[in-house]
């Protein structure tokens, strides 16, 4: 029985239970003609949830420390919530045009961005996997909500297959833990690794889960779904996949590292590093074929997934703030593009090439430009938020004594400067076959400039950025 | 000592009038001039706070003067932290006399998009001046990267037809060497402590890291001006950009790598710099005779004087690393020297490029009777270019030479040997186009108009008033360079 002092421990997560499962119902009686009322009340509902974690004691635990909250995770729900608030105003216009208003999107989206939020709060194996196949099966059904389209289709089945897989992955090393530990609870395991340093089946499980939850993060070696299903998918669903799911999946991965398992740095950091140095370079060099913006943008995930790993290493909070810092640059430029992908329309059709965008800046200067400095900023070009990102990963390698990783890591920011070039050149340096004089969607437009715009002034909020993140983060 | 904070007045002035660029709207013609004129006022009122500027500046004050400092990241205490001194000066002004006279070539040579061009020209300007007034480490490293922005922009929309190429050479070039810069800027805060250049100088690295440093900033800075062998990028980009573009490229930023070398190389990193000093005058001495020979071979003007700027940088860097007086004054003398020099050269080519659409030698023939006036001026720059007594090369190249040969006879010999060939190669250029008379070629060529007389004209002064004064300059740098050989 939930003890009703602690309720507000998941209040936020039962309010969003609850306005999922209330749209559900109003979205099947209407018959889907209200389906912007859905989007009002889902944004409503997702700013309800915010204010109300601001009820939610800081140090607070249900469920016998299975589900922990900390300033920390209570920040990380914000982000995320407030992320998806963007995710859903961004795809408005999207999900009309292309025929996906259908009342399930809303519902879905809500239902995922719950399993991110326990997802985060997890201190229990079992929650972990919960958590993670609730967020995942939302995002299978909605990768697939373009029945008609094979690719669409192709794309959600690999998905899901993939994706149950890696889940597998996770209950087996979970397992493989419970077996020994005898538990599943984040604090006796770590009481049990403190004790037993070199456990093999311990070390087994930790693998098998780092390797699941490398899925969901699209690190190399388990990043082989990411081009297609990113591609397959309606860009309104990417630009979900490619931010929030990451961003709770990075949470989760130092939780795990971090606490239950720090002192089994032998065995995860070596695996970490080889993760790292494996997602920049696939990412970066399989970047530069590709002529399809998604599938290009896919890959420039996986490689930024690599950054993000280099303060994984480390093992110090300094580096693991880096990394949230960066994480945090990243998902805003990256919202921005995707939401640049969904703004290209022409004619009824979606463009997705790069050679679509030939010729652009002629008539759309204020477009061109934020996309140039979201793409610099990628890029890690001084003076965006991408480079400062980027230089505090290599200083925290570096500090740490990891000087190949930041090595590694600017060789192959160089190499996929290229492909990010490649873009500022089709829209600047090429000549457009077509007229390009359409209209831009005004959402999508503000929220493409805002975030080059938070780019652009990025060092003049960085400090106050970082304090926040050593204040939330110690 | 006053509280009108001048130096960021003249980094932020024409990010400003970049920006009002921007807004400027109307029908195409309209933009275009408008545009022209706004960024040539900006150039101009910039020249006149760059003046002002000089006017304030204390000679006998060998410390920082005007300087301005705010913390923007706690981290290592990251700073916008921007000073002065007479090294600094020297290339503000250098680059403030040069915008002006670009933008006003512009009305020539750029026919579309104008107010794009303006925006990245201004931008660029912004950013040069930050590179040459910036004390902190990083931020240094910020202005030197985005310098490569407009610059991409520049070549990729205003160039030739190898544009692409080009631009894209020019960018990942530059940013490869750049990052290992990056990563010995990250390994000096994180032992220093500090990314305040002021305070790096008196802070004592080991010898094992120093030497490490020093590569990854060699790396960086070794692309930028170029030396052999990193100078591959240089032709290309040079023979594609547009004449503006290819001034601003070897008059200024050329110049940011030689000015990085004495700015960071030298200070910081002592003991490492003399350790490999005869290595890069053995660099440089390959820089100056190898691409020597190459411009002899070349057809195209415009990538002849592109690789006699090599050269000529070769003479820079050979000199800051004889580690003299003399050495460092002369390399000094001949970036300005060069500035001046190569932009005329470029010029002036631009000036037959726009008549005829043509870069080959062999298209222009006995141009001292169709355009005399060109022909003169020309003549005089080319001469300068060669080191004739009297003009500003002459002196760049001589105190260069000195330098070296104090430092080691023998490779103050070699360094010589490089002026005669510069002499074979630019004489050989004069020769063809100027003097020889083929009747076969019948392009039919109009000497210059006025405003462009003007420009060439200027160029002839300044190369000639350096020359035939050259203590304007190197009273200038005097102290400068007493105080940086004090740890040699």
């Amino acid at each position: 029985m939930i003890d009703l002092l602690n309720f507000n421990t998941i209040l936020p997560e039962f309010i969003l239970f609850i306005s999922g499962v209330f749209l559900l119902v109003y979205g099947a009686f209407s018959n889907n003609k209200h389906f912007s009322n859905i989007n009002i009340l889902t944004i409503f509902s997702l700013l309800i949830c915010v204010i109300s974690i601001s009820f939610v004691p800081d140090n607070s635990s249900i469920a016998n420390n299975a589900f922990v909250n900390s300033l920390f995770s209570n920040y990380i729900k914000i982000f995320i919530l407030l992320l998806t608030i963007l995710a859903v105003y961004v795809s408005l216009n999207y999900l009309n045009k292309n025929q996906l208003n259908v009342f399930e999107y809303p519902v879905l989206l809500l239902f995922s961005v719950l399993g991110m939020l326990v997802m985060v709060s997890s201190n229990d194996l079992i929650f972990l996997y919960i958590s993670i196949e609730l967020q995942s099966l939302a995002l299978y059904v909605l990768v697939a909500l373009r029945r008609g389209s094979i690719k669409g289709s192709e794309a959600s089945l690999k998905y899901f297959i993939l994706g149950s897989i890696a889940s597998a992955v996770i209950l087996y090393g979970s397992s493989m833990i419970y077996s020994v530990v005898g538990s599943t609870n984040y604090e006796i395991i770590k009481q049990f690794s403190d004790q037993s340093s070199n456990n093999l089946i311990l070390s087994l499980g930790l693998v098998l889960i780092i390797s699941g939850i490398a899925f969901k993060l699209s690190a190399a070696p388990f990043h082989m779904w990411t081009p297609d299903v990113y591609e397959g998918s309606p860009s309104s669903v990417t630009t979900i996949l490619v931010t929030l799911p990451k961003m709770a999946a990075l949470v989760v991965l130092v939780n795990l590292l971090i606490n239950p398992f720090i002192n089994q740095v032998e065995t995860w950091v070596p695996i970490i590093i080889i993760i790292s140095i494996l997602s920049m370079a696939i990412g970066s060099i399989s970047a530069i074929k590709q002529e399809n913006l998604k599938r290009l943008f896919a890959f420039s995930t996986i490689a930024n997934i690599g950054y993000v790993m280099i303060g994984l290493v480390c093992v110090n909070d300094e580096a693991i703030r880096a990394s949230f810092l960066y994480m945090f640059i990243y998902t805003l430029a990256t919202l921005g593009v995707f939401s640049f992908i969904m703004i290209l329309r022409r004619e009824d059709r979606q463009l997705v090439s790069i050679s679509d965008i030939a010729g652009i800046s002629k008539s759309k200067p204020l477009l061109t430009i934020s996309i140039t400095i979201l793409m610099l900023s990628l890029a890690g070009i001084p003076p965006f938020g991408g480079f400062f990102g980027k230089l505090f990963i290599f200083t925290a390698a570096i500090e740490s004594g990891y000087l190949f990783l930041a090595i590694a890591g600017v060789i192959f920011s160089v190499i996929s400067a290229f492909y990010y070039l490649k873009i500022i050149k089709a829209m600047y340096l090429d000549e457009s076959s077509e007229d390009l004089n359409y209209n831009l969607d005004k959402k999508q437009f503000l929220i493409i400039v805002l975030m080059a715009f938070l780019m652009l002034i990025f060092v003049l909020y960085a400090d106050s950025l970082i304090f926040f993140i050593n204040y939330i983060y110690n | 000592m006053n509280s009108f904070p001048i130096l960021s007045a003249i980094i932020i002035l024409p990010l400003f009038g970049a920006l009002i660029s921007m807004l400027v709207k109307g029908n195409d013609k309209d933009v275009s001039r408008n545009v022209r004129d706004l960024a040539l006022w900006i150039s101009i009122v910039e020249l006149g706070l760059v003046f002002l500027l000089c006017y304030q500046f204390d000679l006998n004050n060998n410390n920082f003067q005007n300087i301005e400092k705010k913390v923007l990241l706690s981290k290592f205490g990251i700073s916008y932290f921007i000073g002065i001194d007479a090294l600094s000066l020297v290339f503000i002004l250098l680059t403030s006399i040069l915008f002006p006279i670009c933008i006003f070539y512009t009305k020539f040579s750029i026919k579309f998009r104008t107010k794009e061009f303006m925006v990245c020209f201004l931008f660029l300007e912004a950013l040069v001046m930050g590179v040459f007034s910036c004390l902190d480490i990083v931020l240094f490293y910020i202005f030197f990267e985005s310098l490569l922005i407009p610059m991409f922009l520049i070549i990729g929309i205003w160039g030739g037809k190898r544009r692409i190429f080009a631009s894209y050479k020019f960018f990942l070039y530059t940013l490869a060497g750049s990052v290992f810069f990056l990563i010995s800027i990250i390994v000096m805060a994180s032992v220093a402590n500090t990314t305040s250049i002021v305070e790096l100088d008196n802070y004592y690295f080991d010898i094992f890291l120093q030497k490490w440093l020093w590569i990854g900033m060699f790396l960086s800075f070794a692309i930028k001006v170029p030396m052999w062998p990193f100078h591959t990028w240089l032709p290309d980009a040079h023979v594609e950009a547009p004449t503006v573009g290819s001034i601003i490229l070897a008059g200024i930023l050329l110049k940011v790598g030689g000015y990085a070398f004495l700015r960071l190389s030298l200070p910081i990193l002592p003991d490492a710099t003399s350790y490999f000093a005869n290595l890069m005058i053995v660099i440089s001495i390959i820089s100056i005779i190898y691409t020597s020979f190459v411009a002899v071979a070349q057809n195209d003007m415009k990538k002849m004087i592109a690789y006699s700027s090599v050269a000529h940088m070769g003479y820079v860097t050979a000199g800051i690393f004889s580690l003299t007086e003399e050495g460092i004054k002369g390399a000094i003398f001949q970036m300005v020297s060069h500035g001046i020099v190569s932009s005329a050269l470029f010029l002036s080519i631009g000036f037959l490029y726009e008549q005829t659409k043509s870069r080959e030698i062999k298209h222009y023939s006995f141009l001292v009777k169709s355009m005399p006036t060109f022909s003169f001026l020309f003549i005089v720059i080319v001469l300068s270019s060669v080191g004739l007594p009297g003009t500003s090369g002459f002196i760049g190249e001589l105190l260069s030479v000195l330098g070296v040969y104090k430092h080691k006879a023998i490779f103050g010999f070699l360094v010589a040997t490089g002026l005669i060939l510069g002499a074979i190669y630019m004489l050989r250029l004069v020769r063809e186009i100027i003097f020889t008379i083929d009747k076969n070629k019948v392009l039919v060529l109009k000497d210059l108009i006025l405003s462009e007389k003007i420009m060439l004209l200027f160029f002839v002064i300044m190369t000639l008033l350096l020359g035939i004064f050259p203590n304007l300059l190197i009273n200038f740098i005097d102290a400068y360079t007493l105080k940086l050989i004090t740890n040699y």
